[in-house]
This record gives C-alpha cells, sequence and structure tokens, in this order.
C-alpha cells in the first residue's frame, strides 16, 4: 500500500500539473519513455533489499544508483542528479528523513519517494513534511514499484522539471 | 518480487523467479548469520539491535515473498519493544528452523504458481 501522499498544497518538487485521469491511462510509450534512460537512486541499509530493489529497477530500464545510508544518498543525489531517489527513512550515518530534508534545502527538484516498513501516521506525515513525495510501505511488490516509478517518472517524461 | 510457497513435507518450498534466485539464496544465507547476531545480540541484552534487525528481517523478508520470515521478523520486532527475553528466544529458535526448511526453485516468470519447477536447491548449496 502506498502509505501517503505529499499534501497538494505543498509547494511541490515538480511543478507539473497532470489529470489524475491521465496518469492513471498512461501510454506504454510514455511509461517506456519515463522510466527508461531515467536514473533512480535506491538509498537502503539493508542489503538484501537494496540488491532486489537494484535488479527490479534496472529490469525496468532505468541506471540504478546505490547508496548505504542518507549522508551517501545525499551526496550521490547532488553529484548525480538522478530523477527519482527511492530512499529507505530508517538508515545509519543519517537517516533518510534527514537526507530528504537535506536534499531539498540544496535544491534537489527530483522525485522522492520515500519507503518504510513503520504503520505510524507521524512518520509518514513527517516524511511528507520533509520533503517527499510519496511515502511507500514496504514491502514493495514489484509491480507496485514499477507503477509508481512509471508514474513518477512519467510525470517527469511529459512535463520537464520547471 | 513474489515467491509462491508450497508444504512439501517437512520443507517450505519457495518457487522464486528464476533472475533473482541468487538474490533469494543470499539473502537466506544472510539470515542464517543474523540468526547468530542476532543470539548474541539478545545474551547481550541488547534489545534495540533485536528490534532493528527484527525490523529489516520483516521488510526483506516480505520483499523476497518470505511470507512467514517476515511475520517471524515482525514479531521479534515487537518483543525486543517489550524486552521479553523468553519470547525472543523462542522466536529465534522459530527462525533457525524456519530457515533450516526453507528450500527455493528457480522458475521463469511465466511458470510462477506451478510446481514442476527446475532446478532445486536447498539453501546454502
Amino acid at each position: 500500500m502506498e502509505s501517503g501522499e505529499r499534501p497538494g498544497s505543498r509547494v511541490p518538487p515538480i511543478r507539473t500539473v497532470v489529470a489524475p485521469a491521465d496518469s492513471i491511462h498512461m501510454s506504454r510509450e510514455t511509461e517506456r519513455r519515463g522510466v527508461c534512460g531515467a536514473t533512480v537512486l535506491v538509498a537502503d541499509d539493508n542489503a538484501d533489499l537494496r540488491e532486489l530493489l537494484a535488479h527490479q529497477v534496472q529490469k525496468m530500464g532505468a541506471q540504478v544508483l546505490l547508496a548505504a545510508n542518507g549522508q551517501e544518498a545525499m551526496d550521490m543525489a547532488m553529484r548525480h542528479h538522478p530523477g527519482l531517489v527511492l530512499m529507505d527513512l530508517e538508515m545509519p550515518v543519517m537517516s533518510g528523513l534527514e537526507a530528504v530534508a537535506g536534499l531539498r534545502a540544496q535544491g534537489y527538484g527530483g522525485v522522492i519517494l520515500a519507503f518504510t516498513a513503520h504503520e505510524e501516521g507521524p512518520r509518514i506525515q513527517g516524511a511528507l513534511a520533509s520533503g517527499c513525495n510519496a511515502v511507500l510501505k514496504k514491502p514493495l511488490s514489484a509491480t507496485k514499484l514499477r507503477t509508481r516509478l512509471t508514474e513518477y517518472l512519467g510525470r517527469s517524461a511529459r512535463s520537464p522539471v520547471a | 518480487m513474489s515467491a509462491t510457497q508450497l508444504e512439501a513435507g517437512n520443507r517450505q518450498v519457495y518457487l522464486v523467479d528464476r533472475d533473482v534466485f541468487h538474490l533469494a539464496k543470499r539473502f537466506l544465507q544472510r539470515q542464517e548469520r543474523a540468526v547468530q547476531r542476532l543470539q548474541v545480540a539478545l545474551r547481550a541484552g541488547d534489545f534495540a539491535k533485536v528490534c532493528s534487525m527484527g525490523h529489516d528481517l520483516k521488510g526483506s523478508g516480505g520483499a523476497y515473498g518470505m511470507d512467514k520470515l517476515s511475520a517471524l521478523g515482525r514479531d521479534l520486532e515487537a518483543a525486543a519493544g517489550e524486552k521479553d527475553v523468553p519470547l525472543i528466544a523462542a522466536l529465534l529458535e522459530g527462525l533457525e528452523n524456519e530457515l533450516s526448511r526453507v528450500e527455493l526453485r528457480a522458475v521463469t516468470e511465466s511458470q510462477e504458481g506451478e510446481t514442476q519447477s527446475s532446478a532445486p536447491l536447498r539453501r546454502g548449496t
């Protein structure tokens, strides 16, 4: 399940206007354009999850960068400017939450999707307030991952970051 | 990914997509080592470590479609939060037992759900 969406009233990091129905009925070609060739940063301290996510994202045709903690994620995102960051919220050295806040403060305008195995609302609200576009609930199936990446990278493909 | 679960005698068989078979196998090998670390953490009274490792197992077990392992991770996380030593010890025994029963079989995506998979491989082999 997807635990939350960044409220529409907040300033979104990607300024696009996309009708919901349009995103649902996105064409296969748009999907392909959105994900293929995109760069996705996967940040998770759990090596098992990192490897699996990297494999799934690569299989979709995207290039993958890997980070094992929030500090690495922030450094890599500012250096390589991936179109999308998959950010675990709980990581050593620097938490995902801190990394997201740091990235937004430094002007990173790409999509950030946080994921967490926690259920609590405050953690999810905190992630959205820090600048995540959405929070995804672990475990994340390959199908859900594909849907969400397609949705967000597809938006970017159709309406470049302003 | 999803793994189809089958009960075969005392074995817990997971049918895993061929292209992630090596990752699933490595995941199980890591969990075997994790049990040792969890036992050390329990003996040291390091409940934060047990909680964190249980949390990780909950997430990664679920991601690999191994629901029983994921549930054990969830229960370990909760028991560590309560500092319930007997329950943690019982859960670790259950985890060790579950890992010893697991068998992976590689299937192609179109085969998933079928039982006549190829190349059965016991964990750790």
